[in-house]
C-alpha cells in the first residue's frame, strides 16, 4: 500500500480536487460528476498520506521568483487534512443534488483552500486565495434569486478585495525584505498591517465580518456547508502562520467571540444564527493565535479541525430542513422531530459539539484554548471566552435544535432527508463523537507535541455546570416567552454601512457629480459661445480686423511692437 | 415548496414514542429538571471543593455563576437590539428595488 502510494509522494493534494472539479464542470452526466466528487477527495487524501516527510515540494523556479506550491509542515497538514475530509463528507452529503455548477465549484473551492494552506510563498498563496473566492461564489449565485445574486456579488467583491490587499501587502513586504516567502510576518511594518487586514477580512474581524451572515444564509443548502468550512478557516491558518503571538489579536478575537451573541439571539434565520456562531468560533481561534505558544496554536488548529466538522454538520442539518420544508426561519419551523427524527439526532450531536459538551469534539478542542489563555495569564480573555462559550455557542446550538425540531409544532409533516444526506451527516457526527472520546487521535495530528488531558474533574464539572446553567436560562426564556424573536424583521449589522449608507452615499455622490458636470457644461458652453462671438466679431467680413487701416497708423503699431521686442531682449539675462 | 401541514399524519415511526415531547407539560418538566440539576451542581461543588464557587481563584468572579447571568442578560438585551436596529424584513430588498413602494410584503 505504501509502495503504491509512493508515486504520489510530493504531489500536492490540491491538484486532485481542482482537477476533479474542472472535470465535474465539464461533465454533463451527474453520475460522473458524483463519482468525481468522491474520487477527488480520495485521491487528495492518498496524496496527503503519501507525502510523509515534511518539506517543500513542487518548486517552480521562475527566475526572479521561486514558487513553493507544496510546503508540507506540521501546521499546514492539519488544515489540509480537515479540508480534504470535509470535501469528501460534503460529496457524500450532496449525492442527491444534481447541480452541475455547485458540484464543480465545491471541489475547486476545496482544492484551492488546500493549495493555499500548502503555499510556501505569497504569490502561490495569492493565486489560491483568489481561486477560493472565484470558486466559491457560484455556490451563492446558483440559487438564482435576485437577492442571492446581489449577495454573491457582495461576497465576491469582498473576497477579491482581500486578495488584492494580500497581493499589495506581499509586494510591499517583498520590496522591504527581498523575499516572497510566506512565514512569520508581524505587525511591525505597513506591509504587515495590510496583510493582517487581508487575512482579517476573510477571518471575519469585527466590522469586516458582515459578509459571513450576509452570504452564508443565501447560498444553496450544499453551498452553505462548503462555505462554512473553507474560507474563514483558511484565514485562521494564514493568521497562525503569519501573526502568531500578536497580542492585538486577543482583543480582536474577544470582540468576535462576544458581539455575535446579540445577533444569535435575535436572528430569525437559523443559517444566519449559525453564521454568527461561526464568527464566535473564529473569535476563539483568533484569541488563540494572539496568545501564541504551542498550546494556543494547537488549540487554534484543534478548533479549526473540529469546528469545520461540527459547523458543517449543523449546516448540513439545516440544508436538509431547507430541502424538505423550504424554509429555515425559526418562526416558521417547529416540531420537525416528528417527521425528521434521524436528522434531529444529528442536529443534537452537532449542537452538543458546538456547545462543547464533554465527550464531544468541541470540548476537547475548546478546552485547549481556555487552558492556553489561563496558563499565559490572560485572565480577562479566559473569563470572557468562558462567557462567550456559554452565551453564543450554546444559545446558537440550542436555538437551532429547539426552533427547528422541537418548539411549537407547526404541523409540518415532511419526508425525512434523503439517505445520502443522512450518510454525510452520519460521517460528520461520527467524527464529532470519535474525536471527543478518542481525543489522542485529534491531539496526535496537531502541530506541536503536548501532554494534555482534557478530561479533568474540574474542567468537566465546570463545563457541565456551564452548559446546564445556560440551558436553564434558555429554557426559562422560552417558557416565559422572553426570547426576542420576530418574524420578518431584518436586524441591521455592519453591512448597513455599505448596503444602505454606502449605497445612499454613492447615489448622492453620483447625483452631485451629475449636477456639477451639468454646471461645468453650462459655464463652459457660455464661455465657448462668448469666445466664438468675440472671434466672429474680430474676423468676420464685418469684424474689426477686416477693416482697412491707414498705413501711418499701421507703421506706428509696428514700431511699438518692435520697441517691445527690443526692450524684452535688452533686459533678458544672457 | 412549503410542506403540507397536516399534524395528524406523517409522523415518522421512530418519532412516535416521543410524540409528547412538544407538549407544554414536557417543557415544564424539562425546566424543573434543569433547575434541579443546576442547583444540585452548585450545592455539590460547594460541599466538595474547598474554594466553593471560585475554584480558580485567579479567575475573576464565580466561574459558572456569572456566565449563567450573562446568558440571561444577553437574551434580554436582545430586545433592546431588536428595538434599536431591527427593520422590516424587506428593508434591503426595497432599497435594491426588488420590492416597490406600496407592494405587499
Amino acid at each position: 500500500m505504501t509502495d503504491a502510494l509512493s508515486i504520489l509522494n510530493g504531489v500536492s493534494p490540491a491538484w486532485f480536487l481542482i482537477l476533479a472539479g474542472l472535470l465535474a464542470w465539464a461533465s454533463p452526466r451527474s453520475e460522473l460528476r458524483k463519482a468525481l466528487m468522491l474520487l477527488g477527495p480520495i485521491g487528495a487524501l492518498a496524496a496527503w498520506f503519501a507525502t510523509g516527510e515534511t518539506g517543500v515540494y513542487g518548486v517552480l523556479d521562475l527566475g526572479p521568483v521561486v514558487l513553493e506550491t507544496f510546503r508540507l509542515d506540521n501546521l499546514s497538514r492539519v488544515w489540509a487534512l480537515v479540508f480534504i475530509l470535509i470535501s469528501f463528507i460534503n460529496a457524500v452529503y450532496a449525492l442527491h443534488d444534481r447541480n452541475r455548477m455547485t458540484d464543480g465549484a465545491a471541489l475547486i473551492y476545496a482544492g484551492s483552500a488546500v493549495g493555499a494552506v500548502f503555499a510556501g510563498d505569497m504569490l502561490t498563496l495569492f493565486f489560491f486565495w483568489e481561486l477560493t473566492a472565484l470558486a466559491s461564489a457560484p455556490l451563492i449565485f446558483s440559487v438564482g434569486t435576485p437577492e442571492a445574486q446581489r449577495a454573491g456579488l457582495r461576497y465576491l467583491a469582498i473576497q477579491v478585495l482581500s486578495g488584492v490587499m494580500l497581493l499589495g501587502g506581499a509586494a510591499m513586504l517583498a520590496s522591504q525584505t527581498g523575499s516572497w516567502a510566506f512565514d512569520a510576518i508581524g505587525t511591525g511594518s505597513a506591509a504587515g498591517i495590510v496583510l493582517l487586514l487581508a487575512f482579517g477580512l476573510k477571518a471575519g474581524f469585527p466590522l469586516l465580518h458582515m459578509w459571513i451572515p450576509d452570504a452564508y444564509p443565501k447560498a444553496t443548502g450544499v453551498g452553505s456547508v462548503v462555505l462554512s468550512a473553507f474560507t474563514t478557516k483558511l484565514a485562521i491558518y494564514a493568521l497562525a502562520r503569519g501573526f502568531a503571538g500578536e497580542e492585538a489579536l486577543i482583543v480582536i478575537g474577544l470582540v468576535m467571540a462576544i458581539f455575535p451573541v446579540f445577533y444569535v439571539v435575535t436572528s430569525n434565520d437559523l443559517r444566519q444564527t449559525l453564521a454568527y456562531a461561526l464568527i464566535n468560533q473564529l473569535g476563539f481561534m483568533v484569541v488563540a493565535v494572539g496568545v501564541g505558544g504551542y498550546l494556543a496554536i494547537n488549540g487554534a488548529a484543534a478548533n479549526a479541525f473540529v469546528g469545520v466538522i461540527y459547523m458543517a454538520l449543523m449546516f448540513m442539518v439545516l440544508g436538509a430542513v431547507l430541502l424538505r420544508t423550504g424554509t429555515v426561519k425559526a418562526t416558521e419551523l417547529g416540531g420537525l422531530y416528528k417527521s425528521m427524527p434521524i436528522t434531529t439526532l444529528f442536529a443534537i450531536i452537532g449542537a452538543l459539539s458546538v456547545m462543547g459538551a464533554p465527550l464531544f469534539s468541541g470540548f476537547v478542542a475548546k478546552t485547549l484554548i481556555l487552558s492556553a489563555t489561563h496558563y499565559e495569564h490572560h485572565d480577562w480573555a479566559y473569563t470572557l471566552l468562558v462567557y462567550a462559550s456559554a452565551g453564543v455557542m450554546e444559545i446558537s446550538a440550542l436555538k437551532v435544535v429547539w426552533f427547528a425540531f422541537f418548539g411549537k409544532d407547526r404541523g409540518l409533516r415532511v419526508k425525512e432527508a434523503p439517505q445520502t444526506m443522512h450518510l454525510g451527516m452520519a460521517l460528520a457526527a461520527f467524527l464529532c463523537v470519535f474525536l471527543g472520546v478518542n481525543y489522542p487521535a485529534l491531539y496526535g495530528i496537531l502541530p506541536y507535541d503536548m501532554d494534555y488531558k482534557p478530561y479533568k474533574l474540574d474542567s468537566v464539572y465546570g463545563q457541565s455546570q456551564l452548559l446546564l446553567g445556560t440551558a436553564l436560562v434558555f429554557a426559562l426564556a422560552l417558557y416565559f416567552k422572553l426570547f426576542p424573536l420576530k418574524s420578518d424583521r431584518t436586524i441591521l449589522d455592519a453591512d448597513w454601512l455599505y448596503r444602505r449608507f454606502g449605497d445612499a452615499s454613492a447615489r448622492w455622490g453620483a447625483a452631485m457629480g451629475q449636477l456639477l458636470f451639468d454646471a461645468i457644461g453650462k459655464v463652459l458652453g457660455a464661455f465657448i459661445s462668448f469666445v466664438k462671438l468675440r472671434l466672429f466679431n474680430l474676423f468676420s467680413p464685418a469684424g474689426a480686423l477686416s477693416k482697412e487701416f491707414p498705413s501711418g497708423m499701421m507703421a506706428l503699431w509696428t514700431a511699438i511692437m518692435l520697441a517691445g521686442v527690443v526692450l524684452v531682449a535688452y533686459f533678458s539675462p544672457v | 415548496m412549503t410542506a403540507p401541514r397536516d399534524p395528524k399524519s406523517g409522523v415518522h415511526p421512530l418519532a412516535r414514542p416521543l410524540s409528547g415531547l412538544s407538549s407544554p407539560r414536557a417543557g415544564l418538566i424539562t425546566l424543573i429538571v434543569l433547575a434541579v440539576l443546576v442547583v444540585a451542581g452548585f450545592a455539590l461543588e460547594t460541599v466538595i471543593h474547598d474554594g466553593g464557587l471560585s475554584k480558580y481563584p485567579e479567575v475573576y468572579g464565580p466561574y459558572e455563576l456569572l456566565p449563567l447571568a450573562a446568558a440571561a442578560v444577553a437574551i434580554l438585551l436582545g430586545w433592546g437590539l431588536v428595538w434599536l436596529v431591527s427593520r422590516s424584513g424587506d428593508f434591503y430588498a426595497r432599497a435594491a428595488g426588488d420590492v416597490k413602494e406600496g407592494e405587499d410584503d
